[in-house]
């Protein structure tokens, strides 16, 4: 009874040693990320499990000795397997269970590696690290699904006991390969998908790229477009700039010429009315080198950029255009205002738009209306130093209703307005991580107000 | 410099162009006084010498237009061309149908302008001569008597003395020795003299005595 006893508590201890090996191996290969990681892991379960001393993992090569390379391995002895040759082929390297197992996808073990003379070969080296019975389970898929998965290997366990590889040891060893087999076939077949899903991940981010570049250069060609459109409106007073300095170069130079034809020329005339020539030339310079800027299609170009000097050059710009319609434009701006991270042309541009917005907003209001604020402030935000421009008015303001949609591409109050101004600024602004609103005045009109952050 | 030589008067509010229109026209001979705006060249005491203004259309306060307007209330006739950096084709219209000489867009040409300066100070001098000259009628007529105006009337209405003293209710002598009066006084030399006189002064024979009977 007590003999009987031991030996079902024998079986029931192997049983659930199996089993825990088993569900630590199902484990690994549920989650195994490599072919590599899987096999070496299942092994070292094996081993760790304490049935086997020694658990390799063999892949059958197509080379002339028909090797079968061990890949993975844990126990004890490992020099084993430094120390032997295993083929399967059919001469008498592959006459051991590798060998017959890689053959012939069949299971094959030597019950006791002292006297089986198909292991003779190994019997010294096997002996010598104590293993005495051994075993070899075929590892072997085929697919052509997708190439990948072509596999011919054999995992040998070594076991320190005779005859430790009984009917229900076999059965569990060869129902594990079937597991691993599916493991390292769903990998490699994970691979393949991975490998395509890859490519054409690869293929659509190009596209989105491409798409990210159209859409910039489209944003990019947009503003310029806009950009144009407002110098367009500008023009009169354009031309009115160029004018008034190529009229006055061009009354000097006739001056200088009569001077010149007089008997005594009057040196001293002519020297003043050159140099004021220069003078003019250069004012007329001023001004297309500023519209030039805005009229270039040059490509964004982030730099640090002076606010103060972006505001000088719109109103430089404007100027004309609001006395042209009898607007008093005042100005105050902050001494301390930090350097910001931008592109000049396009923090014009949104000046630029915002203010020949206001002009616009106060044309037909009474004359004491007709003003314009520029103002500027440093205020201070999330740890750090804002520039803050508004843009204020007494103007014609907009209703509640309107405000949601003033920065709506498109969207637009004015009879002859594209609706592209304030949505190009506010896509300038949200480039350059700063703001634009817009605020309805207590009185008359409304503010406009972009902010952008102060460079540390 | 003489009360006769002329004068350009420029008001422009570009102290650049201001100063090289002064320095070309300084150039060409002319005397040239310039001003930043409409109320700085109206605040200005008035010159009796022949001239013109050349004058920006845009300026700031009282426009080019408004002064034109101001000028002409004021009675004071100075031929204006103006210039204009923008080709206002509305406002050049209304400038020539208010009596503008010339209406030039900048940048001009020279010459254009010149032209414009030149034809301005003659038609300001033949002007200002035709003023004078009928101020000095004006003057010589104030001197007549009431009866002497009357012999004046009918005479230019080509009555005979005979004719004038029957309607007159007076001897022929006596409207001989008037109508000699007449002649002297308003320094006519001749009877188509008197009556060229009479046309400048806008005396109508009808308007000025009895009409005489058919």
């Amino acid at each position: 009874m007590q003999e009987q006893r031991e030996a079902h508590e024998a079986i029931l201890d192997r049983l659930n040693r199996r089993l825990r090996t088993l569900s630590q191996c199902t484990n690994t290969l549920l989650q195994a990320e490599s072919e590599q990681e899987l096999l070496q892991s299942v092994c070292e379960i094996l081993v760790a499990g304490g049935e086997v001393q020694l658990a390799w993992i063999g892949y059958c090569e197509d080379d002339a000795e028909r090797t079968v390379r061990p890949v993975a391995q844990a126990g004890s002895g490992l020099d084993y397997l430094e120390r032997v040759q295993t083929s399967w082929g059919e001469m008498e390297p592959g006459q051991g269970p590798p060998g017959v197992a890689a053959r012939t996808g069949k299971a094959c073990w030597v019950d006791d590696i002292r006297t089986d003379p198909r292991f003779s070969r190994w019997r010294v080296a096997a002996l010598a690290r104590g293993y005495a019975s051994c075993i070899a389970v075929p590892l072997i898929a085929h697919s052509k699904q997708w190439g990948a998965v072509n596999l011919r290997a054999t995992l040998n366990l070594y076991s320190a006991e005779r005859n430790a590889f009984d009917e229900s040891a076999i059965q569990h060893y060869s129902g594990l390969a079937t597991s691993v087999v599916h493991a390292v076939t769903a990998l490699r077949g994970d691979l393949a998908e991975n490998l395509a899903h890859g490519v054409t991940a690869l293929r659509a981010r190009a596209e989105r790229r491409q798409a990210a570049e159209a859409l910039h250069q489209a944003r990019e060609e947009l503003a310029h477009v806009t950009r144009v459109t407002t110098l367009g409106e500008l023009a009169a007073s354009i031309a009115h700039e160029i004018n008034q300095p190529l009229a006055a170069i061009i009354a000097d130079a006739n001056a200088c010429l009569h001077w010149l034809e007089a008997d005594r020329p009057d040196l001293d005339s002519v020297r003043e009315a050159l140099a004021a020539v220069v003078k003019d030339g250069e004012r007329a310079g001023e001004v297309i080198t500023r519209i030039r800027a805005l009229l270039s299609r040059s490509s964004v170009a982030h730099g640090p950029c002076d606010l103060a000097e972006v505001i000088r050059d719109v109103l430089l710009l404007v100027g004309p255009e609001l006395e042209r319609h009898r607007t008093v434009l005042q100005i105050s701006l902050a001494t301390d205002l930090p350097p910001v991270m931008g592109d000049r042309v396009q923090l014009q541009q949104v000046l630029l738009n915002l203010l020949l917005n206001a002009a616009e907003a106060v044309r037909n209001v009474p004359p004491e209306r007709r003003r314009l604020l520029v103002r500027s402030a440093v205020e201070q935000r999330d740890d750090r130093a804002w520039a803050v421009v508004a843009v204020e008015d007494a103007g014609v303001g907009f209703r509640e209703e309107q405000a949601a949609r003033l920065f709506e591409a498109f969207y637009t109050t004015k009879p002859g307005g594209l609706g592209m101004g304030l949505s190009i600024s506010r896509s300038i602004m949200d480039g350059h991580r700063g703001r634009l609103w817009a605020t309805a005045n207590p009185g008359h009109g409304a503010t406009f107000h972009f902010a952008l952050p102060g460079m540390r | 410099m003489s009360s006769e030589d002329p004068v350009v008067f420029v008001v422009d509010d570009d102290k650049a162009f201001r100063d090289a229109l002064r320095r070309l026209l300084t150039s060409v001979g002319l005397s040239v006084e310039v001003f930043p705006s409409a109320q700085a060249f109206l605040s200005s005491p008035r010159r009796h010498a022949p001239g013109c203004l050349v004058l920006d259309v845009r300026l700031p306060g009282l426009s080019g237009l408004d002064l034109q307007q101001e000028l002409a209330n004021t009675d004071t006739t100075l031929p204006i061309i103006f210039l204009t950096g923008h080709g206002d084709i509305p406002m050049s219209v209304r400038a020539m149908k208010a009596g503008a000489v010339e209406f030039l867009t900048k940048p001009f040409r020279e010459q254009d302008l010149l032209d414009a300066i030149r034809h301005a100070i003659d038609r300001d001098r033949v002007e200002r001569a035709e003023r004078l000259e009928l101020a000095e009628l004006r003057r010589r007529y104030d001197l007549l008597t009431p009866r002497e105006r009357d012999v004046m009337g009918a005479a230019v209405a080509g009555l005979l003395n005979k004719q004038i003293a029957g309607q007159l209710g007076t001897s022929e002598a006596t409207v001989k020795e008037q109508r000699g009066h007449v002649m002297q006084k308003m320094q006519a030399g001749s009877l188509a003299d008197l009556v060229r006189n009479a046309s400048r002064l806008g005396i109508t024979p009808a308007g000025s005595g009895p009409t005489p009977p058919r």
